[in-house]
């Protein structure tokens, strides 16, 4: 594992000049720790809002949003697909946003694929790639529907193992082996070896998650292991030990994947969902320090996918305050949920 | 083929015009590039972002200025060519490569420069003055071996 320790080399590519400029302009709509720290001290929805109408691009996409979480929760989220929208359509930016678009589309499958499993009528469609009504076609069994390869992929190998499962699970499983093969083809071709590393990391984070989720809730092995695909990176054995071993060896493992430093403390696991969400929280600034100190070149992808990075940890963010103001959680209690800013 | 030394005098002439042109025209693409990012999102900032992608094109300017000054000396402007010796001729060649080559890299790193300076200008307005100086720095290089070129070429007598 020494690919993703050491501090790669970023490409410093003029051909991104354009995307680069952009990104300096659209980053002032970033938020940062002094914004952060005044949402956090206010006293409701509506006063959140406020302070963060002082960001540009921001301001805008909440303007005339009723203040309460649902409503916000959706601005912020279609202005964050609009942003993709835009960076993609940039011939150099669209490999950069199609990693952030697929987190978009494989959930909308899931949504679709449990629809059609639980014979739901289509509801409320969210933002995607793909037009939903011809998705849900193609899962109903008219496989006459264009779609792209991955996501036929997707939906044939979940459909077909469903079939013999009968499992829901499976279909988050499924779904998330194929996002996740796509993450690592990403890596593969990427020409910035600080990119490839750092969707390394988030391809490792992605399974030491869910084998962590597993563990908690007790899931059978043999239905997690649907998950994994042969990688460079991770064994089944280290997944196993995780879920089936003892908590202690947990440690071990993350060590000898040259993960020790997502672990709380001293170090040692703790089977609970507090210490899952403080090791999610861990993953996620891991992700950011790796990709923040590249924020400042001048050249190359790796200050777009920053931006884009900063910008899906803004809305994680958001979500955490904006909930939070809503139920009344404290402001201690808000601040340790949240993650590093891209900007502190 | 016989190479006199006019043939040479203006292979100096055409260096220190086409290098620092070519330097001139990928730097002035470079800040263009990250201009044209900024003046997508805010094209109220036209006149820095002007101001900092003109920069790397004065290197084309003081190569042309060279160039010219070469075709002065040997009195091609005026229709009556002096006579140039291959040792003359190679003199005004290795006094026009100051030019042309340091206004080569210069204009290309100063382009570099003016890049990220649009950059800085995008993020933080306030700070355009310093945004200018820093890539106003690499000319400097530039206005030397411009100076170089000139001082080398009046020291060639010619007949």
């Amino acid at each position: 594992m020494t690919t993703i320790q050491e501090k790669p080399v970023a490409t410093q590519n003029t051909a991104y000049a354009y995307l680069v400029g952009r990104i300096r302009m659209l980053e002032r709509g970033v938020l940062n720790g002094r914004i952060l720290e005044s949402a956090l001290k206010v006293e409701d929805v509506e006063q959140v809002v406020r302070i963060i109408s002082e960001l540009p691009y921001l301001s805008e996409a909440l303007q005339n949003i009723p203040k309460a979480p649902a409503p916000l929760d959706d601005a912020l989220m279609s202005h964050f697909w609009e942003t993709l929208k835009e960076v993609g359509r940039q011939k150099l930016g669209k490999n950069l946003s199609l990693f952030f678009q697929y987190s978009f589309d494989f959930n909308d499958i899931k949504l679709i694929i449990k629809r059609h499993l639980a014979k739901k009528a289509s509801g409320r469609e969210y933002p995607g790639t793909f037009d939903w009504k011809k998705v849900s076609h193609f899962v109903s069994g008219e496989t006459g529907e264009h779609l792209s390869d991955v996501y036929r992929r997707a939906i044939e190998e979940t459909l077909a193992v469903y079939e013999s499962t009968h499992h829901v699970q499976i279909v988050e499983l499924v779904l998330d082996r194929v996002y996740l093969q796509e993450v690592m083809n990403m890596a593969e071709i990427s020409e910035s070896p600080v990119i490839k590393n750092w969707l390394i990391a988030f391809f490792m984070f992605t399974f030491f998650r869910s084998a962590f989720r597993a563990k908690y809730q007790e899931s059978k092995f043999e239905l997690y292991r649907t998950i994994y695909f042969k990688n460079p990176y991770l064994s089944l054995e280290d997944l196993s030990d995780i879920i089936t071993g003892p908590d202690e060896k947990i440690g071990e493992v993350l060590v000898h994947s040259g993960m020790k430093n997502i672990l709380l403390g001293e170090g040692e696991y703790r089977n609970d969902p507090y210490y899952l969400a403080e090791i999610e929280k861990n993953m996620d600034n891991y992700l950011m320090r790796f990709i923040r100190p590249y924020r400042t070149l001048t050249f190359g992808p790796e200050p777009v996918f920053g931006f884009l990075y900063a910008k899906s940890i803004d809305i994680k963010n958001l979500r955490i305050l904006l909930h939070g103001k809503y139920f009344g959680i404290g402001e201690n209690e808000l601040r340790n949920k949240l993650r590093e800013c891209y900007y502190e | 083929m016989i190479i006199d030394g006019l043939t040479i005098a203006y292979l100096g002439s055409a260096l220190a015009i086409g290098l620092a042109g070519i330097g001139s025209a990928i730097g002035v693409g470079i800040a263009g590039e990250a201009g044209a990012g900024v003046l997508t999102e805010d094209p109220g900032k036209f006149g820095t972002v002007l101001i900092l992608q003109a920069l790397p094109g004065t290197q084309g300017i003081y190569g042309l200025l060279s160039g010219f000054y070469v075709m002065i000396k040997l009195g091609l402007l005026g229709g009556s060519p002096v006579t140039v010796s291959v040792l003359q001729g190679v003199q005004i060649l290795f006094a026009c490569l100051p030019v042309a080559i340091v206004c080569w890299f210069s204009a290309i790193a100063q382009g570099k420069t003016a890049a990220a300076s649009i950059g800085m200008i995008a993020r933080r307005p306030e700070e355009t003055g310093k945004a200018i100086i820093l890539p106003a720095m690499v000319e400097t290089y530039a206005i030397l071996s411009l100076l170089a070129t000139i001082l080398l070429l009046n020291t060639i007598k010619l007949g």
